[in-house]
């Protein structure tokens, strides 16, 4: 018997089995989109954003109008880890009680994209929102999106939103975030591997920019202080003046890496009051193809949801 | 030009860590080699769960992919090798039956059965004897070289086992099926 009668054979045992139709794999097809669906994780920073931009829902930094526009001065602070110090400095200043875990931390963003000159995408956005979350996660976060009258989200309107907090596929609650280290050593290891989570294969440095993200939502002022610490000591940080999601000029500290879609190089910013460096917002550019501009006003806490909310139709987590 | 066609798997694996919905891209192209393999293996009945089974596994793993390795194929037929090991009673009986009645348990069509049960010749049912007979391990070794056609460095990468130990696998299962064919082959009787 030759050498490979054996493997032949078997080769042919069953060999009429057909490869499936596409209607056979369709199933399971749906059952691994509906699972990669659940895991899908917005990019930190623009975190929220981009999911918002999506779902609906962003901020109106309103209230940071409050704070005095002055021009920019030569004196001000060359350095973006200088930038960074006296954010540190702002956000240790601002008074802030401590919300309760029963209450809610009530707050807008606004977020907007525009792509750049020939690139298809939807058009400019805009959208602004009021959110309530939940400061431990326990109680449904309530989200109120309002699209720009003038510059409609195409597509969808104005909605209205009650769902949990879902776990594994979003972002630390507030609660969660007051648990976290200012110690700086401490809290350099556990923003390196928040960012893990996103950013995988990249450096350190890299992975603790884009666990900034978690700047787009309330947290303690000690801990953004700490977080804007940690940031100033990072390498290739630059500033640069851009103007947060309210037209609010402002001065911004930049990172560039090549984490833009497919791979391109994208320029991730936040930007600080020119003065108070109180902390805007942020941007996100990838040249060639657009922006992403996104400011969060100072919150309030609170201790229920509006009256409202009682006829909002709750969702549950996908 | 489509992702689907321009990317090597790995690079469609680290794609899927941030947008975890191109590993649907992955399914597109290596689910039906997969489903074929196990439907040979363990029959129509169970093979839709397995293969479902497979990919929502490799999602899960899927950081840990090796992104050296651009051909996701091997990796995607280990894990199936390891859903498989779970309907164990089921393939051996598959090969029994066949092996005694000349046809598939779950072939469903009598008038298909029929020309089954003829074109089953003599050596087929020996070989699906001798392939019910074979240890687990060895037989996943012996399928992948010659049903999924895995070259030996590839069972290795899909097994996690040294290429050493894939071919001493393989030359004990070969031999037993040598075996099983040679003792029912007319030739080799005449000659004996």
């Amino acid at each position: 018997m030759n050498e490979l009668t054996d493997l032949t054979e078997l080769r042919d045992l069953f060999a009429d089995k057909p490869h499936p139709t596409a209607d056979r794999l369709a199933p399971a097809r749906t059952a691994l989109l509906a699972e990669a669906r659940t895991k899908r994780r917005p990019r930190a920073r623009v975190a929220g954003l981009r999911r918002l931009m999506l779902a609906g829902g962003l901020v109106a930094a309103m209230t940071a109008g409050v704070i005095a526009v002055q021009t920019f001065k030569p004196a001000a602070p060359a350095s973006a880890a200088e930038v960074l110090r006296l954010a540190a400095e702002a956000a240790s200043a601002t008074p802030w009680p401590e919300p309760r875990d029963d209450q809610y931390l009530h707050y807008e963003q606004i977020a907007e994209s525009r792509p750049e000159k020939g690139v298809p995408d939807p058009g400019p956005r805009r959208i602004t929102g009021e959110f309530w979350d939940s400061v431990d996660g326990s109680r449904p976060r309530l989200s109120w999106g309002k699209p720009s009258k003038s510059r409609p989200h195409r597509g969808r309107g104005e909605y209205k939103e009650l769902g949990p907090w879902c776990p594994g596929h979003g972002r630390p609650t507030y609660a969660d975030l007051r648990g976290w280290p200012t110690d700086q050593e401490q809290l350099r290891h556990k923003l390196a591997e928040y960012g893990k989570e996103m950013v995988l294969k990249k450096d350190t440095a890299t992975q603790i920019w884009r666990a900034l993200g978690v700047l787009a939502h309330p947290m303690p002022p000690k801990l953004q202080a700490a977080i804007f610490k940690i940031a100033a000591t990072l390498p290739g940080i630059e500033t640069e003046e851009l103007k947060d999601a309210t037209g609010k000029t402002g001065i911004a500290v930049t990172r560039v890496d090549n984490l833009g879609p497919g791979g391109a190089i994208s320029r991730e910013s936040f930007i600080f009051d020119k003065t108070s460096y109180v902390f805007l917002g942020g941007q996100e550019l990838v040249p060639g193809q657009g922006r992403e501009v996104w400011s969060v006003t100072r919150p309030q806490i609170t201790d229920e949801l509006p009256a409202w909310s009682k006829s909002v139709k709750r969702r549950g987590c996908v | 030009m489509p992702l689907s066609t321009t990317l090597s798997d790995a690079a469609l694996i680290e794609r899927s860590w941030r947008d975890p919905e191109d590993f649907a891209l992955l399914f597109d192209r290596h689910a039906r080699h997969i489903h074929r393999y196990v439907a040979r293996r363990l029959g129509d009945d169970t093979v839709d769960d397995v293969v479902s089974e497979t990919f929502l596994a490799a999602f899960r793993q899927r950081r840990d992919y090796d992104t050296a390795r651009p051909e996701a194929l091997p990796w995607l037929y280990g894990i199936t090798t390891n859903f498989i090991r779970r309907h164990q009673r089921a393939e051996l009986h598959r090969y029994k039956a066949y092996s005694k009645m000349g046809v598939l348990p779950d072939a469903d069509d009598a008038a298909e059965q029929a020309l089954e049960r003829a074109s089953a010749h003599a050596v087929r049912r020996p070989l699906a004897r001798a392939l019910a007979s074979l240890k687990a391990r060895d037989r996943d070794v012996l399928l992948l070289v010659a049903w999924a056609d895995l070259t030996y460095e590839e069972v290795a990468d899909a097994l996690s086992i040294p290429i050493g130990t894939v071919r001493s696998r393989l030359n004990r299962a070969r031999a037993i099926v040598r075996n099983a064919l040679g003792s029912t082959d007319p030739t080799m009787e005449q000659a004996s």
